[in-house]
């Protein structure tokens, strides 16, 4: 199985070293010659000169439906158009894109390419959450179906001194664990929460925002 | 295509060729709206253009929202950039359902990746060689 970086710089560079230095077999395209020279100093992959949205340069990584193409490009069109001759040309089926704007997310998805990332996006969630609310720390998992968010309860919390089973959480959110004095506890309804308990939460994202509010109060 | 005689139109791209093609189309009655990313090139259209320009990167969906595309009859993907114009087209086509879609694309080997989508293309080099063709035809057959 092999790796193929198409396009992008400094992020192209770092990734191709994770991966290398994990025993991933990566090629990089880029059309950037300068670029492809550097890389083929630095790193040990194969560096395909040329514009990875052109058929003939894909096809000259020999690239198999089981490898997994990214798409890493600083113009969305040129992502989606290697995205689409990878998948409906060339067949192959992890395909991951970067995308800028990110309302191109689910065009993007709507055209069929289902794992798009949009750096934007993830990035001011990220803020969002750090401004907003007591969140440490935040997950998601299949696909962003699911989350995990980490909350340490505060004095000034409702959630303060009450009971699981009464804090009155939504359908579709659930705490799995409270971290007690370095200690991991899995809850029951009748848990008490105390001030310092970090609580390990899973929920739906729908139901994210109120979640957070019955245990923090705020938004 | 069902005789309708007045066409909303989206032209993306205000260059030679969509400049023109959106004066031509506004000249019969059509109501077209150009779409291009520097506001310079709207001075490309001639007088006779009565439509819109929006000045906008195509391949965000606010540009092409604000066009309307939702509404449009046609979109024509008229830029210099094959790329652009594909995602254009694939919008067009898969998210708003536009029923008539036309690319121009400079290289011949794009072609079957817009056919897939169905959208029909115009390949400039295609018909400057067919062109050629004919006049060398022409030249020796005198």
């Amino acid at each position: 199985m092999k790796i193929i970086l198409a396009g992008g710089r400094r992020i192209t560079y770092n990734l191709a070293k994770l991966l290398i230095s994990k025993g991933s077999n990566v090629i990089v395209i880029n059309k950037d010659k300068a670029f492809c020279d550097e890389m083929a100093r630095e790193i040990k992959a194969l560096i395909i000169h040329g514009d990875a949205s052109k058929i003939e340069i894909l096809q000259r990584a020999e690239i198999f439906e089981n490898d997994i193409i990214l798409a890493l490009t600083p113009q969305d069109e040129d992502n989606l158009i290697i995205s689409q001759l990878c998948k409906r040309v060339l067949k192959v089926m992890n395909v991951y894109t970067l995308v800028n704007d990110p309302e191109n997310v689910e065009v993007f998805n709507r055209l069929g390419i289902e794992n798009v990332i949009s750096m934007t996006e993830m990035l001011s969630g990220l803020i969002e959450q750090r401004v907003s609310s007591k969140l440490t720390n935040i997950m998601s998992f299949e696909k962003g179906k699911g989350l995990v968010l980490q909350l340490t309860v505060e004095e000034d919390f409702p959630a303060n001194g009450v009971m699981l089973k009464d804090l009155g959480l939504p359908k579709g959110s659930i705490v799995g664990a409270i971290t007690r004095n370095e200690e991991l506890i899995v809850p029951h309804g009748e848990s008490l929460l105390k001030p310092g308990d970090r609580l390990a939460i899973m929920c739906k994202p729908s139901v994210q925002t109120e979640t957070v509010k019955i245990i923090s109060g705020k938004d | 295509m069902a005789k309708k005689t007045n066409l909303y139109i989206i032209v993306v791209g205000c260059g030679r060729l969509g400049s023109k093609i959106a004066g031509n189309l506004s000249n019969k009655g059509h109501s077209v709206v150009v779409v291009d990313k520097h506001e310079d090139s709207f001075e490309h259209l001639s007088q006779e253009f009565t439509g819109f320009s929006i000045v906008g990167n195509a391949t965000e969906i606010e540009s092409l929202k604000k066009a309307k595309i939702d509404k449009a009859d046609m979109v024509l993907a008229f830029t210099n950039n094959d790329n652009i114009n594909y995602m254009v087209s694939q919008v067009a086509k898969e998210v708003y359902n536009t029923p008539h879609v036309v690319a121009r694309i400079y290289n011949p080997d794009n072609v079957p990746l817009f056919k897939q989508i169905n959208v029909k293309v115009i390949i400039p080099m295609l018909l400057a060689e067919s062109d050629f063709q004919r006049t060398f035809e022409e030249i020796i057959g005198e």
